[in-house]
């Protein structure tokens, strides 16, 4: 069985019981079931779990900790690289393979070579990896956890362990490794390119991280006070509903978040006149779309409608009482040569008289008179003149009859 | 970019990265700082940071008899927000279980929330609290917890305290202008009488009742 295959067979093994090491993952601990029990003893055939206390059962630390890096969750806090450890491990490997080497041991410098190569390889993933997790820790200001001092806990963690690896890089920096290696040019090639050139860039990215991790110590600080604030704030105002800030814009010298300049409405005008603007007017007045053609509605001729009752309604004006006792008086005074005295008749006729009085009735008897024409009637007046002498008398009473032809 | 940051000033917008990016990113230059304040001094305002520079805004440069006027009107309006706003910060803390209040730029999930709050009677009631802050908070048709969060969200958005950032996922972002209101907050907090009251944890501790 070649190696590719091996390792598509372990895949296809886990794969199968991607739910049970889910679980495991998630929990911490797995406990035995009748579901979960042939892909326990699979993963501990594989040897990817390990027995815990009370019939319990974990997944191994190296595969737990290649699924926190593979997730890249924030359990890696707790875990943090071991980048100190690889380079233990180079040095010890560079001077197996520098001894190998003299006593002529070609097989053993064969191994060494090759572990070498995978240490080099494994120091730059490793700084690689943390670089990672720094960076998703510092855009997400520690989301992974809420509260403020579990936040700064993380920082100061953080801030150590990018501090520790910065002088880590700089002391290998003016290590002899790369003189050590110097003999065999495939190992001098993989040292120069995987780790020694980006040794810098590295090193540099990781001060830049740190000074980020600085500040936010300093922002932490802030933000604490800001939430005692805020949640001091809400209390307040909880407990007096009817509280309102002072009138701080009557302030001699007011603070500045109350001079905010009033918003302008900023409205420009296109200048017509310019020719390189007509193309785009032009344009804008293509997109302008079409406004609905005004259509005149005539209103339709009318039409007579027949009505079921076709009789006209008719509407009664009844007279006024002093116009048919005008006419009345006038009827009687035309049979009458002698003439019909007006207070007389006023009198004798209190069914027609009831709303005029007396006075008002010889004056319009005397209207009456006068616009139906002297040429028919008569009129003969009792009356005295009005002392003074001017002009005006008083008319005691009117006689009409009809005049005699 | 000038004239865009201009218009956005004069129309009494804040300028920070949730709400206009490119803008604010522009505008941190401090020599184009000094261009767009230059500008500004000309037609009698200047160029404002928030205090953790989080926003740019434009603020009176002299204050005469209309600015007092325009500032009593800016006050009216804080006077109105304080309330609400103060409470809908501790509804999100509190929702998101988060001690520290949300600072510019942070992601504010409307489902999120809505899920949260739906399912927390405390929350629902603290929602329901803002209905009586204030007309424009009152919810006259759908009176569920959707209705009420989404008028509240409406509000927040109108105010200019919070900008969409993702309309389909319904993903809102707080934007700079937050910090503006923080500002205003800790000023109140140092000089408004009887605010600064003794610590949270000791007088509103009621589970130590004394007896006797």
């Amino acid at each position: 069985m070649s190696q590719t295959t091996a390792v598509i067979d372990l895949i296809l093994k886990l794969s199968r019981c991607a739910s049970t090491v889910s679980q495991a993952y998630i929990n911490g601990e797995l406990h035995r079931t009748d579901e979960n029990t042939r892909d326990i003893e699979l993963l501990r055939q594989l040897r990817m779990i390990s027995p815990g206390i009370r019939d319990s059962f974990q997944l191994r630390g190296s595969f737990r900790e290649f699924l926190n890096k593979a997730l890249n969750t924030q359990r890696l806090f707790a875990i943090g690289s071991n980048v100190g450890e690889y380079f233990s491990r180079l040095g010890d490997l560079i001077d197996g393979y520098a001894d190998a080497f003299h006593d002529s041991r070609d097989s053993d410098v064969e191994r060494y070579e090759m572990e070498i190569r995978e240490a080099i390889s494994d120091i730059a993933d490793a700084i690689d990896d943390e670089l990672c997790i720094l960076r998703a820790q510092i855009t997400t200001r520690f989301g992974a956890v809420t509260t403020i001092a579990e936040k700064r806990r993380q920082n100061a963690h953080y801030q150590d362990r990018t501090q520790k690896l910065v002088l880590l890089l700089e002391r290998f920096h003016f290590s002899d490794i790369g003189e050590q290696l110097a003999g065999n040019d495939d190992l001098a090639l993989a040292f120069r390119s995987l780790l020694e050139d980006r040794i810098s860039s590295f090193r540099q990215a990781l001060i830049a991280i740190l000074k980020h991790l600085h500040q936010y110590m300093f922002e932490f600080r802030k933000i604490e006070a800001r939430s005692k604030r805020v949640r001091a704030f809400a209390l307040f105002l909880n407990r007096h509903q009817d509280w309102q800030p002072a009138d701080w814009d009557s302030h001699a010298s007011p603070p500045e978040w109350v001079l905010h300049a009033h918003p302008l409405s900023v409205l420009g005008h296109p200048d017509t006149t310019m020719e390189e603007q007509e193309l785009g007017l032009r344009e804008i007045a293509r997109a302008i779309p079409c406004s609905p053609s005004v259509r005149a509605t005539n209103r339709p001729p009318g039409t007579l409608e027949d009505q079921e009752d076709d009789v006209a309604q008719e509407i009664v004006i009844a007279p006024p009482l002093i116009k048919l006792a005008l006419d009345s008086y006038f009827a009687d005074a035309d049979e009458n040569q002698e003439g019909i005295s007006a207070r007389h008749w006023w009198s004798s006729h209190p069914s027609l008289m009831t709303e005029v009085r007396e006075d008002l009735w010889l004056l319009r008897v005397l209207g009456e008179y006068e616009r139906r024409g002297k040429g028919q009637w008569r009129l003969s007046m009792k009356s005295d003149p009005v002392p003074g002498f001017d002009g005006n008398i008083f008319i005691r009473d009117i006689a009409i009859g009809r005049r005699e032809m | 970019m000038f004239e865009q940051v201009a218009i956005r000033l004069l129309e009494g917008q804040f300028v920070c990265d949730a709400s206009a990016p490119a803008l604010f990113r522009w505008l941190q230059e401090e020599g184009n700082q000094h261009e767009v304040d230059s500008y500004l001094r000309k037609i009698g305002r200047k160029l404002t940071t928030t205090p953790n520079a989080q926003a740019f805004y434009a603020t009176w440069l002299r204050l005469g008899n209309d600015e007092r006027t325009e500032a009593k009107r800016v006050m009216v309006s804080i006077k109105q927000t304080i309330r609400p706003l103060v409470n809908f910060l501790t509804l999100c803390m509190d929702a998101a279980g988060n001690d520290s209040p949300p600072s510019a730029g942070d992601r504010l999930d409307y489902p999120a929330l809505l899920n949260t709050v739906a399912s927390n009677q405390n929350l629902i009631e603290r929602l329901r609290e803002f209905a009586t802050m204030g007309k424009e908070f009152a919810v006259t048709g759908d009176s569920s917890s959707k209705g009420m969060l989404e008028k509240v969200f409406n509000q927040m958005l109108k105010t200019g305290y919070i900008a969409v950032y993702n309309r389909e996922q319904e993903s809102y972002r707080f934007t700079g202008k937050i910090d503006y209101f923080f500002q205003i907050l800790e000023f109140l907090d140092e000089n408004e009488e009887g605010v600064r009251e003794p610590d949270v944890a000791e007088n509103d501790d009621q589970s130590t009742l004394k007896f006797g």
